[in-house]
């Protein structure tokens, strides 16, 4: 009898430790931190930059409201068909098609607010809450009363412009607290696809839109690496990493970026020719009606 | 027997849950995120990154990049309130692998928790958070980063207070 109580407590020492241990000690173990700390001594006089760890890169993406705003004020003119029509909604079934959609009306929703198409903003809101009920966020839109205070503000553009602002940080927030920030990734890049594709597809002044898109394709790097990091295996976002890792090589390979980036000149002051704005367009969109097809 | 088995368990359980909960209680994202973002008005919320701060024997430089868009005015607001230990906050113009960036700002002679910086020109930042040393046993800790963008062609002195009544809503 004493013998199992012995083992019994012996492992419940053993496992409070361990625990204790797992909570308290920075990364490296005792005998590590000791040897550490003697070095530590030993190197007081090095110049602190000598001793640090270098750690990994992350970036900030921006906002999709943010990107169709400077667009706008780029002089992109609002054409009617161009975004994708509300109703489509009905043939996102698969969790994947839901995702990336729910990115593309947002960007849809910044357009048509931008251009004052105060019915098209309705119906791209309602297709925005209807996917992210669907999604499982149903708590971005509180409830109710944000979708009551956008009809009733819908001619105001700055009240309007910050609920969607609101609608932004609570998405972000629900990722958060629910440990699924890799899914910002996803909606991020369907919207920055369609933002890019009302852009080259749209009959204003190409001279000024032009730069905004390039300037756009220096953050597709970071796009990429963030669709790549994302960590959910029952989306299928295959199509979409080959997308955007075609345009970023097709882009890069750009005689004019390949000039630029050897002599370390910032990528945004780059001067596209017609046939290699034509090609970005033509990768763009067809990654888009990739994306919307469901 | 039994009664010994049981005790075992819930000593576990209870030194399970301890561990699980002492990060949650140290770091508060939401309310210091709440608190970053009030700070950003008038600017227009764009993003926000929390970053876990541990110590180490050495100090350590986490970097984040932070891209900027020609002609548009920012506000980086950075809240350390829940740091058991300073943390620099640096921002430069160039990532760590270039020798000869050039500081933008810097935390290490500020006062306060609550730390924002508006980027005269709008290009690629890289802000980084310089952790120091360990010197014993340290808590861990977090950075709010929130960035803010403002929309140059709108008036935003009109519908604030309407507007804080949306975001509050729930």
């Amino acid at each position: 009898m004493k013998q199992p109580i012995n083992s019994i407590l012996s492992l419940a020492v053993v496992f409070t430790l361990l625990l204790a241990s797992c909570a308290e000690a920075p990364k490296k173990d005792k005998a590590a931190s000791t040897e550490s700390k003697k070095e530590e001594k030993a190197d007081e006089t090095e110049k602190e930059s000598e001793d640090m760890m270098e750690e990994d890169l992350s970036f900030m993406l921006p906002s999709p409201i943010q990107i169709a705003a400077m667009f706008n004020r780029a002089g992109l003119e609002y054409k009617s068909g161009l975004t994708n029509p509300a109703e489509n909604i009905s043939n996102y079934n698969t969790k994947t098609a839901k995702y990336l959609n729910f990115g593309v009306y947002s960007a849809d929703l910044a357009y048509t607010v931008l251009n004052n198409q105060q019915q098209e903003s309705i119906d791209y809101l309602n297709a925005v809450k209807s996917l992210s009920d669907d999604i499982g966020m149903p708590s971005i839109f509180g409830t109710g009363k944000l979708i009551k205070s956008f009809e009733k503000n819908i001619d105001n553009q700055d009240t309007i412009l910050r609920i969607l602002t609101t609608i932004k940080r609570r998405t972000d927030e629900y990722l958060a607290e629910n440990s699924d920030k890799s899914k910002e990734a996803v909606f991020f890049s369907a919207a920055w696809v369609e933002g890019m594709y009302l852009g080259a597809n749209s009959p204003s002044n190409k001279e000024k839109l032009t730069s905004r898109l390039i300037e756009q394709m220096t953050i597709l790097e970071d796009i990429l690496k963030a669709v790549e990091a994302q960590k959910d295996p029952s989306l299928e976002l295959g199509f979409l990493e080959d997308g955007l890792s075609k345009l970023l090589t097709t882009f890069n390979n750009f005689e004019s970026v390949k000039k630029l980036s050897d002599s370390g000149t910032e990528l945004s002051s780059v001067q596209l020719t017609e046939s290699e704005l034509a090609e970005i367009t033509k990768q763009i969109t067809a990654l888009r009606n990739q994306i919307t097809k469901g | 027997m039994k009664k010994i088995a049981y005790l075992v368990s819930i000593i576990g359980l209870a030194t399970l849950f301890m561990a699980a909960t002492s990060e949650k209680e140290s770091c508060d994202i939401k309310s210091l995120k709440k608190e970053g973002i009030s700070n950003l008005n008038p600017f227009y919320y764009s993003s926000a990154k929390v970053s876990k701060i541990t110590y180490d024997y050495t100090v350590r430089r986490k970097e984040i990049e932070v891209p900027l868009f020609k002609g548009e005015k920012y506000r980086m607001v950075f809240n350390k309130k829940s740091l058991p230990k300073d943390v620099v906050i640096e921002i430069y113009d160039k990532d760590k692998s270039h020798s000869s960036r050039t500081p933008l700002f810097s935390s290490a002679k500020q006062d306060g928790n609550i730390l924002s910086f508006e980027p005269e020109k709008s290009k690629r930042h890289y802000v980084n958070y310089v952790i120091p040393k360990a010197e014993g046993t340290e808590d861990e800790g977090c950075i709010v980063f929130v960035l803010g963008y403002q929309l140059t062609f709108i008036d935003t002195s009109k519908d604030e207070e309407e507007s804080e009544e949306e975001s509050t809503e729930e």
